[in-house]
């Protein structure tokens, strides 16, 4: 198929400069910290919270990945074809924040370098850290395949295809590996439950929505009216309603985990109350039930500045989600008896926040990269 | 096959804490690094409280949920029924220390836990975190005995530089006598009260598996399934040390 060529009409220009500044600051500070103190300068402790905010905003990234590949496959795969004209802007947009994601992480860990190695020649299959690693870089490669076709103006020749479905099994299993990671630990009360992979799917779909609606508006503008028809038709119709109803059911899974860790006295939900008191918490569920309130609103959802504010405070509201999750499970201490008492007390550190914002400015910074040079917005011509 | 075990007998326990001691000694532990500790908590509602302790090393599962988790299979079971950390392998990931039920295990790079730093004030080279003056001869970076390097997960060995020296055979390690001592895990030997003991499980005839079999030696969160190789014996006496059921935090009211 032939492709139909697209310019960004939105803020690119800021954004690169924001996110490539942002980037190369907080990389900056972290990489000082970490070469100064060490993984010390984390407020992360083997009597506490042993996976800190990196990890969520791993996790995040990594989710927000999955969501965005899928969205891309409603064209590529499920046949839905007027998705088209965000398809490969979102294909790019999941390298991109698996990308940010795996930066997190790889700060985060005390041997990054030695797991290229050491993971592929120990073989330990019975880990889900192991299938999670497999899955994500074979989900990253085909990704980056599907993408260099799309980029060639190959949007759904077999080989196309078969790469584009392949990678959304990749990235699917993947994100329940990283699922299954924290719902195996029967140790873990709070965060235990063979459910938990589609919680996150759920949140990643959630996500990945609110990333493509925010993207779309960053790279055309939001006055609506100028876009493309096929780009206006698509942010009012099909994208809207799957933005809408991922985040009315992932609303309702807060709003039902939250009661039902309120409502037991099984020992380590106990956190739960704890959660509910935090900031956090609220700045999430009021996030959601603003946007929630915007895209059901005619009025408010055809406008795109509400869109955007919508779509932002979803993803930081899933972000809330993670942190409440990964960070509340860890609240309950593991037998350290006088050493912690009551609750684990943990607010993430400076170098923390900064290793958060080397893989959120990254995964921006690779999009207006993209949108520069790569011509995201483009589309099959029929 | 031998499978080294831990038998802790709570109505001799006096929660004196010379094993938490003698572990930090024979192992270059860091302050808060505590291989070998007696947890100490409070059971009960004010005013009808009591003072708990609980000596709390590693528990060598049969089932260890960190081996099953490390993804490098640097932490691993020894021949011998010892769980190691091959610091070589280890990327510290940290999920080994999520999925202990114990809490267990240790991550080198974290904040002091008391000032002045002794990391600062021994500072470290090489594969050592740290380098202090009295340190062991014992250095086994392959089986995570000795000092770890940066970066890496550690956690009790049984003093596996001590119990693997042992003549083969052997059914029980005892410090009382003369020619097995040097063997025994420095926090079973230090213990006043003797209310430790060092054995071999496969072993039949061993003083450990009498001692579980006679005094009905229960342990840990068997419910987990982790299968610890530590027992305890408790007669349920008006002793200050008993097996927890739970963690010992807060729960609901």
């Amino acid at each position: 198929m032939a492709t139909t060529q697209m310019q960004a009409q939105g803020p690119m220009g800021t954004l690169m400069l924001t996110s490539l500044g942002g980037f190369v600051v907080t990389l900056g500070v972290a990489l000082a910290m970490l070469m100064s103190g060490g993984h010390a300068s984390f407020n992360t402790s083997s009597d506490g919270v042993n996976w800190g905010l990196p990890v969520v905003a791993y996790v995040f990234l990594s989710m927000t990945s999955t969501g965005l590949a899928l969205v891309a496959a409603l064209a590529t795969t499920f046949g839905q074809k007027e998705y088209y004209a965000i398809t490969k802007r979102c294909t790019w947009l999941s390298i991109a924040t698996l990308v940010g994601g795996f930066t997190s992480l790889a700060l985060e860990m005390g041997h990054p370098f030695r797991m290229l190695w050491a993971i592929p020649m120990n073989m330990q299959i019975v880990s889900p850290l192991f299938w999670m690693g497999v899955f994500y870089l074979i989900a990253l490669v085909l990704l980056v395949l599907k993408f260099q076709k799309m980029n060639a103006g190959d949007w759904d020749s077999p080989g196309s295809r078969m790469i584009g479905n392949l990678s959304v099994v990749a990235e699917i299993l993947a994100l329940g590996m990283l699922g299954a990671a924290f719902g195996m630990m029967a140790m873990r009360p709070a965060w235990y439950g063979s459910t938990v992979p589609l919680s996150f799917l759920l949140g990643g779909v959630t996500a990945g929505a609110a990333f493509a609606v925010l993207a779309t508006h960053l790279a055309h503008g939001t006055d609506q009216d100028g876009m493309p028809e096929k780009v206006r038709s698509l942010l009012q119709g099909g994208l809207a309603k799957l933005f809408t109803g991922a985040t009315a059911l992932y609303l309702a899974y807060i709003g039902f985990h939250t009661l039902s860790g309120l409502w037991t006295n099984a020992d380590g939900l106990q956190v739960m109350d704890r959660i509910v008191a935090t900031p956090w918490f609220w700045v999430g569920i009021i996030g959601l039930v603003v946007a929630l309130f915007i895209m059901l609103s005619p009025a408010q959802r055809s406008n795109g500045a509400m869109q955007s504010v919508a779509s932002l405070l979803v993803l930081v509201a899933v972000f809330a989600g993670r942190y409440d999750y990964i960070i509340g499970g860890q609240l309950v201490p593991m037998f350290k008896g006088t050493w912690v008492q009551g609750l684990v007390d943990y607010a993430p550190s400076l170098t923390e926040w900064m290793v958060t914002g080397v893989g959120i400015f990254l995964t921006l910074a690779l999009f207006a990269l993209g949108e520069r040079a790569l011509n995201l917005g483009a589309s099959p011509k029929k | 096959m031998t499978k080294w075990a831990m038998v802790i007998d709570l109505d001799k326990c006096t929660g004196c804490q010379a094993c938490s001691t003698a572990c930090q000694m024979e192992n270059n532990r860091l302050p808060g690094e505590n291989y070998q500790d007696v947890l100490y908590y409070t059971e009960g509602t004010f005013p009808n409280t009591q003072l708990k302790w609980f000596p709390r090393p590693c528990m060598q599962c049969e089932e260890p949920s960190c081996m099953h988790v490390c993804p490098t299979k640097a932490t691993f079971k020894s021949e011998d029924g010892v769980v190691l950390i091959d610091w070589n392998k280890c990327i510290g990931c940290k999920y080994c220390m999520i999925a202990c039920p114990y809490g267990v295990r240790f991550y080198t790079d974290e904040k002091a836990l008391i000032e002045p730093n002794i990391k600062q004030v021994f500072k470290g080279s090489g594969d050592l975190s740290w380098n202090p003056p009295y340190k062991g001869p014992q250095q086994d970076a392959t089986r995570g005995v000795g000092i770890q390097p940066n970066g890496v997960v550690s956690k009790c060995t049984f003093c596996y530089h001590k119990i693997s020296m042992a003549p083969k055979g052997v059914a029980d390690l005892d410090e009382s006598i003369p020619e097995l001592k040097e063997f025994v895990p420095a926090c079973v030997r230090t213990c006043a009260p003797k209310a430790r003991y060092f054995g071999d499980l496969d072993n039949p005839n061993s003083y450990v598996n009498k001692l579980i079999q006679d005094k009905s030696g229960v342990r840990l969160l068997d419910h987990t399934g982790n299968k610890p190789q530590v027992y305890y014996l408790s007669g349920g006496g008006a002793g200050g040390s008993t097996v927890p059921s739970g963690r010992q935090t807060v729960n609901k009211a």
